[in-house]
Parts: C-alpha cells; structure tokens; sequence
C-alpha cells in the first residue's frame, strides 16, 4: 500500500480497478483521469464508432446528474478536461487545482456510469454525424482514419474510430448500453492521477466511489496481425496538394524495442533535425514530413507521412524509400542516436512538467508495460539504446516495403511511377 | 508567488523575466517589430520569409550546424510570425540556457539568407500556402481576416500571398532585417529556472553591442464594417466564422471581455455549446473567444456544420449574439465563468512555455507585465455589472462582420432579407 509520500506508485483497489500516480512536490494542479482499455478495436462491425459516440454520451448525464450539471461542475471548479476515443482506449481527464482533488474525482467516477438517455442519444447522434463530416475537411486527419483501414484490415486496429454515418444512425442505444457495462468494468480500467496530491487520502476515496462497479471483459480480443503491403490512392482534384501516408509494421507496445523504435522513427522523420527533414523539408520539396512509432497491444507500427505539390510528391516517395532503406542498412550514425536521445529525454522532462501530461505517459506506460515508470527509468530507458539496437529493431520491422495511402490530384500510376 | 524582473540594456533591449519554482526547464523568446503588417503591399509574404530564413544559416554557422548544435542540447526551437512581430524561441532544461543562448542570438543578429537555402525556402513557403487551401478550417479565417480588416495593415496574411513570395528578392529579406531587427524594437523574455543576474550577463555578453535606433511604425486602429461574405467551396460542412470589434489589450475591462465571451462560447457549459451543440446537435465545434488587439480587440465565433443545418446554425448564433448584447449575463453565469479564467490563468502558471508566451505579449501591447497575483487580483475585483455593462458599450452583435466557406450561397445561408 503506497504511502503519503510515496512519489510514484501502482494499487490495486478491492474491486480490480488499477490506480497509477506520480506525486510531484511542488505543483499546485492535479490531473486526474481514467484511461478505459476499450476502443474501435473493440467493435463488432455493426457497432462501428460505439466507443467514441459513447464517449460523447459519458457527459449527457448520470443518475446523480444532467448533462449541464456536469459541465456546469467542472467549470465551477475551474478544471481543464476533456476526453478522447483511440482505437485501444477512451480516456477521461480532469485538471484542477488540488483542493478540488475530490470533487473531481466524484464526478468523473460517477460519469463512468452514464444514464445513456435515449432522447440524448437521438440528439447527440447528430454531433457525431458533423464531427464525421468535419474530419473530412481535414485531409491528414482523414488520411491517417484512411491508413490505419487499409494497413491493419481485417486486423480490428483497421476499424475506424468515428464510424460512418450509416452505422451512426443506425445504432440503438441498448446496444451502446450493453457495450458500456461489458467494458467499463474496474478490471478494464485504469485511474490515473499527477501532481498535487495524497495517497493516503486518494485511495479510500478512490475505493468508496468505484465500489458499485460489476465485472465485465478486460483487454482486447487477440487477433492475428499480418502486416502487407497496400496501395490506396484516392484522385481527389479538388485538394492542391498531394497527401500522403505510409505504413509498415513495428513491435508492440510490451516489446523492449519500442525505445529503440522510437528512436529509429526520430532519426529517419523527426519534424526538425531529422534525414527526411534535410532530404525532404528543408530542400523545399514537402511542406511537412514526419515518421513516428506506435506501439499497440500485439502490433505496432511505422507512420511517415507528408504533403507535397503533385509535382514533387512521387520524387518525395522515392527520396523518402531511399532514406528508410539506407538507415536500416547502415543504422544512425553515433552523433545522430545521441542527438535523438538528448531530444527524447528533454521532451520527457519538459512534457513531465505539465500534470497532464505526466499523467497520460505513466498510464501509457502502465498500460503497455505492465509497471509505473518514474522519469529516472525513462531517462534510462532512452540513453540505453544503442546503434546495434536500432539496426536490430529496423531488421526485425522493415521500413520497406511500405502500405501507401494518398489522397489528392495524382494517381496511382502517377503518385508511384 | 513566482518573481519577476524587468531591466533594459544601455542599448535598449528590455530583459523580461519571471521565475518558477519546482521546474527544470527555461523558455527563452524574443519578440521584434517585424511582422506581417510591415510587408509592402505587393510583398505579402516579406515577414514570414525573413522569419524563415533565420534558422537557414547565420555569418558562423550553417543551418545544419543551427540545428545540430541546438538538438544535441535538447532545445525545441522554433520562430513564427504575426501582424505585428518575429518570434524566436526556445524551451529547454535550465542548465543549457547559457549555451542555447549563444546560438539563438546568432540566429536572431547575423542571418547570412544563403542563396541555395532561400530558394528552398520559397518553395517549402509556396508548398505551406497551397496546403491551407486544402484546410477550410484555416481558409475560413484568412477570408475572415482579410474582409474584417480591410484597408487595415493587419488584412495581410501573415504567411504571405503566392504570388508575392514567388517575387521575393534576397536583398528585400536582407533590408527588412536590418531595417527591423533593432534592440529598440525587440524584447527578450525568459521563464522557468534560471538565475536573473546571470542572465542578465549572457544577454549582455551576446546582445550588448547589438546597435540599431527603428521602430516599427506605430499601427493604427482597424474599422470593420458590418457585412456577410460567403463564399462557395466544395467542402463537408459550412464553416461559419464571425468577429466583431471589442476592448483592446490593458484596457481596465480585459478580463470582463474574457468572462463575456466564455459565457457566450468558452466551454462546454456555455451558452453556444448547450444552444448549438447539446440542444439541438448541429455542430460539433462550435465556439466563442475575445482575441485582445492593439488598439482594438475583436470578439469571435466559429461553428462548423454540415449544409443542411447550415441556416439554422447561423440563425441559432445570430439568436444568442442578440441575446447575450440585449439580456447581460446572469449573476450565476458570473461567478462560474469567473472563477474558470482564475483557476486556469493559475494553472498556466505550471508551464514555462505558456509564461514565456504571456511575459513577451504583455509587453509588447501593454510595455508592462503581471504577476499572476495582480491577475488573480484584478478578476477578484471584477463584478457582473461591469461585465453586462462592457457588453451595453461593445456590443458582440455590432459591426458583425460573418464569412462562411461551403457549398451554401448567401442567400440559403442568411436568408434573402440577409
């Protein structure tokens, strides 16, 4: 049992439900949240967007409270929050100033318990058709949704966070309700919390108000991944630029090697500093470029993706296919990794200052790794990677070939030669 | 309580500081009176090239060498531009202060815009400026922008015209930085965890012969007229963006503004949220803001819809403008949206980035800067009646300027008598 001045600490409370903090002496804000291990992977086809339409309807009222009361208490109490739906997890947070520590907690964990009013429900069904709509004028936005179905499909990371409109209206609410009690259990959920707080006083309360809560599943369904290439391109003549993602398999979210990913995926495509940013970015021939690495429960990925004029954009692809072949061949240079490690710790320490912050990594981390780590293991972590380590995990996952997904004036054969 | 210090250099640079305690990090920025409302009118786009040049090489170093050296410290950098200022800064972890200042006051005195770096450059600008056209988002505001200020030196778009940038000369970039970037005409700002003497010696060392006597000619006050500009795009929704005139920066009814427009749009218990939103789900951004100004602030809304719903999300915002102008807010509203601003301004206090961002803009509007507590202070003092009265005198609904981007003509957005 974590003590008052524990700084960082993983419980388990009577009902299941994980309880992952970091103290951090000195702040006056706390960031508490749960982070529930559902997402879009977690649908059936029929269901599709139930996590994130549910999401919406987790603030449309609860037996102790409506919809105004809920973001009317919040605003009393001055917090920043907000939620948000991935294809793994829902998250609910709250950042306040640490006397209002309770009352936050007290409303959050009664959301967790939604009434799911059916007139609401009718409503809100019309929020997410726009928000549907809205992400469609956002080509990257919509390109990454467009990805992530082409690259994991018929694995259930391919599902799509918002759904469509058809699976939208269509959706009764007693199918929503029956998802919500079968994967907001305790055991599915992780209540995360940083900054300004007392763990002697934190957990009974947590206790107290999350004891109603029933079983249900945790985890995610298993499924197999067997990443292929695939080339979606979408003729879109009325976008002035061509925009363009590609995709190839990384470790998953447990392995090691995501240190040595997220170092490989800084190296070859960080926005500043990194190859595609001088072989790319810099020489005019892209408007932006980046790579990233995410780690997911049994997969992971490579994303690199970029906008360019339909002039340039086929000579980018070549350039940017060039480049992920040449770092997996020679590996970093010693300077380049330690440049990439100096950039990954800074981030940490500076992002860490922020209680949210600090909250959403030592979930994540929880989440993927099993264990709470403190910023001195990160640090670790980051600074023990070494060039064999790169080389290895880009062997293991190559960079190429690569699933392609593009949309704008180009073709196919245009886009790719 | 953070503390905060100011000092001037014999040469007229103004040193800005505030510390925090419990942070390891430091943001350091510099503002200079360079931005976009300077471009001439056929060179729309000047400012932001300048601004992107900088970390393109200087008279010691190499771009490469910027950024090598900047990366191998752990400093995240970058510069940006406005209507009014150049800004270039960095946040990094306290103890690299000193060594990061050396390089980005390099940055800041002795651009060499090499010839090679300047065409890719040009280009990379040309590539960012036909991206926006792919964002309606960001569209809708450039045509907000240019319609509200018209005439006015801030209807430039600060990242520039296409055709403009095509035209740019090396020499015109060469011009406006050593026309521009003079220590009278910049200030220099840092937050977090240093040691003010010690930064007040590097400054020195790196600024003190900096020499230079302009300054940015003084920007007069921008007059909007009413009117709706719609224009046709095939895009998913309706984007709705409006602005009208309200207090500008310093101005004794800042923070009224603040609670004003966070009553009308400002979260999600306000009242364009429950109106739009949760009542009748025709949006699902939807939103209000006071954007502060030099001589003028302005009061904005925006909402995003699909067609359909288009006229009715404009009529539903017309409706609430209308009524938060006639009606005041209520006293409970007051007191919620009131103790919001002073919880989250405190808040902000955690981020050094955030405190760099509010030290430079304080000054540079207002040439004062405020603790947190005079803050909390003055929203303490702040009444409801003061707030209601702000809205008697600028009201959200006069001088409205709407601009809609989307499939709607005027007419089906506004109505025929629009």
């Amino acid at each position: 049992m974590a003590k008052g001045n524990d700084l960082l600490s993983v419980e388990r409370l009577s009902n299941g439900l994980t309880v992952v903090g970091q103290r951090m002496p000195g702040v006056e804000s706390v960031a508490v949240g749960f982070h529930v291990r559902t997402g879009s992977r977690d649908e059936s086809p029929d269901v599709a967007g139930v996590s994130h339409f549910l999401e919406h309807m987790m603030f449309k009222g609860t037996e102790r409270r409506s919809a105004l009361d809920i973001s009317r208490e919040f605003e009393q109490m001055g917090a920043e929050f907000n939620a948000f739906t991935w294809v793994e997890s829902t998250v609910y947070y709250a950042r306040v100033l640490g006397d209002q520590l309770p009352h936050a907690l007290d409303l959050l964990a009664d959301m967790m318990r939604p009434k799911l009013d059916p007139q609401e429900f009718t409503t809100e069904k019309g929020v997410i058709i726009e928000e549907i709509a809205r992400s469609e004028d956002q080509p990257t936005h919509d390109l990454i949704h467009k990805l992530f179905a082409t690259f994991f499909s018929p694995h259930p990371l391919g599902n799509s966070v918002l759904g469509t409109e058809e699976s939208i209206r269509a959706l009764p609410v007693e199918r929503m309700r029956d998802y919500q009690l079968r994967r907001y259990s305790p055991n599915n959920m992780v209540l995360g919390i940083a900054g300004n707080f007392d763990w002697d006083r934190l957990l009974p309360l947590a206790e107290e108000k999350s004891r109603p809560w029933g079983e249900g599943e945790s985890g995610h369904a298993a499924a197999e991944f067997r990443p292929e290439p695939r080339v979606a391109v979408e003729v879109r003549s009325n976008l002035q630029q061509e925009h363009v993602a590609l995709a190839s398999a990384g470790p998953d979210q447990a392995s090691d090697e995501t240190w040595a990913a997220e170092l490989a995926a800084a190296i070859l495509g960080d926005s500043s500093g990194s190859r595609l940013y001088w072989e790319v970015a810099q020489k005019g021939l892209a408007d932006s470029i980046e790579t990233e690495y995410y780690g997911f429960d049994g997969a992971g990925m490579f994303l690199s993706y970029y906008s360019a004029s339909p002039e340039k954009a086929p000579e980018v692809l070549r350039i940017v296919r060039s480049e992920m072949e040449r770092l997996a061949s020679e590996g970093p240079t010693e300077e380049e990794l330690e440049r990439a490690k100096v950039k990954a710790v800074s981030d940490a320490v500076i992002g860490g200052e922020a209680t949210h912050r600090r909250m959403f990594e030592v979930v994540d981390l929880y989440v993927a790794k099993g264990r709470a780590l403190s910023l001195d293991e990160i640090t670790r972590a980051i600074e023990s990677v070494k060039v064999e380590d790169v080389l290895r995990v880009l062997s293991r996952y190559p960079l190429t070939p690569f699933t392609v997904q593009a949309a704008g004036p180009l073709s196919e054969p245009e886009l790719l030669g | 309580m953070p503390e905060q210090y100011t000092d001037t250099l014999s040469n007229g640079l103004v040193l800005l500081g505030e510390r925090i305690e419990g942070v390891r990090s430091a943001a350091v920025g510099f503002f200079v009176g360079a931005g976009s409302s300077y471009d001439p009118d056929d060179r729309n786009g000047l400012a932001h090239f300048t601004e992107a040049m900088l970390l393109e090489g200087t008279t010691s170093r190499s771009s490469r060498q910027i950024s090598e050296q900047l990366d191998s410290l752990g400093v995240r950098y970058s510069t940006s531009v406005d209507a009014e200022v150049i800004a270039l800064s960095g946040v990094m972890v306290g103890t690299k202060l000193e060594s990061a200042l050396e390089i980005l006051t390099d940055v800041l005195l002795h651009p060499s815009f090499p010839e090679q770096e300047l065409e890719q450059t040009r280009s990379s600008i040309l590539q960012e400026l036909r991206h926006e056209e792919d964002e309606p988002m960001v569209q809708v505001r450039n045509v907000l922008r240019k319609v509200y200020y018209d005439g006015h030196p801030y209807s430039k778009r600060p990242n520039g015209e296409p055709d403009a940038v095509q035209g740019l000369r090396r020499d015109e970039l060469v011009e406006h930085h050593e026309h521009y970037f003079s220590p009278a005409n910049a200030v220099c700002a840092v937050a977090g965890d240093f040691d003010w003497d010690a930064f007040r010696r590097l400054i020195e060392r790196y600024l003190g012969s900096w020499r230079g006597e302009a300054r940015a000619p003084e920007i007069g006050p921008p007059s909007p007229t009413a009117q709706i500009h719609v224009e046709s795009r095939q895009t998913q929704q309706e984007h709705i963006a409006a602005a009208s005139p309200s207090v500008p920066y310093g101005h004794p009814d800042y923070y009224a503004a603040v609670v004003a427009s966070d009553v009308l749009g400002g979260g999600m218990s306000s009242r364009l949220f429950e109106e739009v939103r949760e009542k009748r789900g025709l949006a699902y951004q939807v939103g209000a803001a006071y954007a502060p100004g030099r001589h003028l602030g302005s009061w904005r809304v925006y909402a995003g819809t699909t067609p359909e719903k288009a006229p009715q999300t404009y009529s539903v915002l017309m409706q609430e403008l209308g009524r938060i102008d006639s009606e005041g807010i209520s006293e409970e509203e007051f007191e919620r949206f009131r103790g919001l601003a002073r919880s989250h301004i405190l808040m902000s206090g955690e981020s050094t980035g955030a405190r760099l961002r509010s030290l430079l803009t304080s000054w540079w509007y207002e040439r004062r800067i405020r603790s947190l507590a005079e803050v909390r202070e003055r929203l303490d003092a702040l009444t409801q009646d003061q707030v209601n009265a702000l809205l008697k005198q600028w009201p959200m609904s006069g001088q409205l300027v709407v601009c809609a981007l989307g499939p709607n003509t005027k007419e089906g957005l506004v109505g025929a008598n629009g």
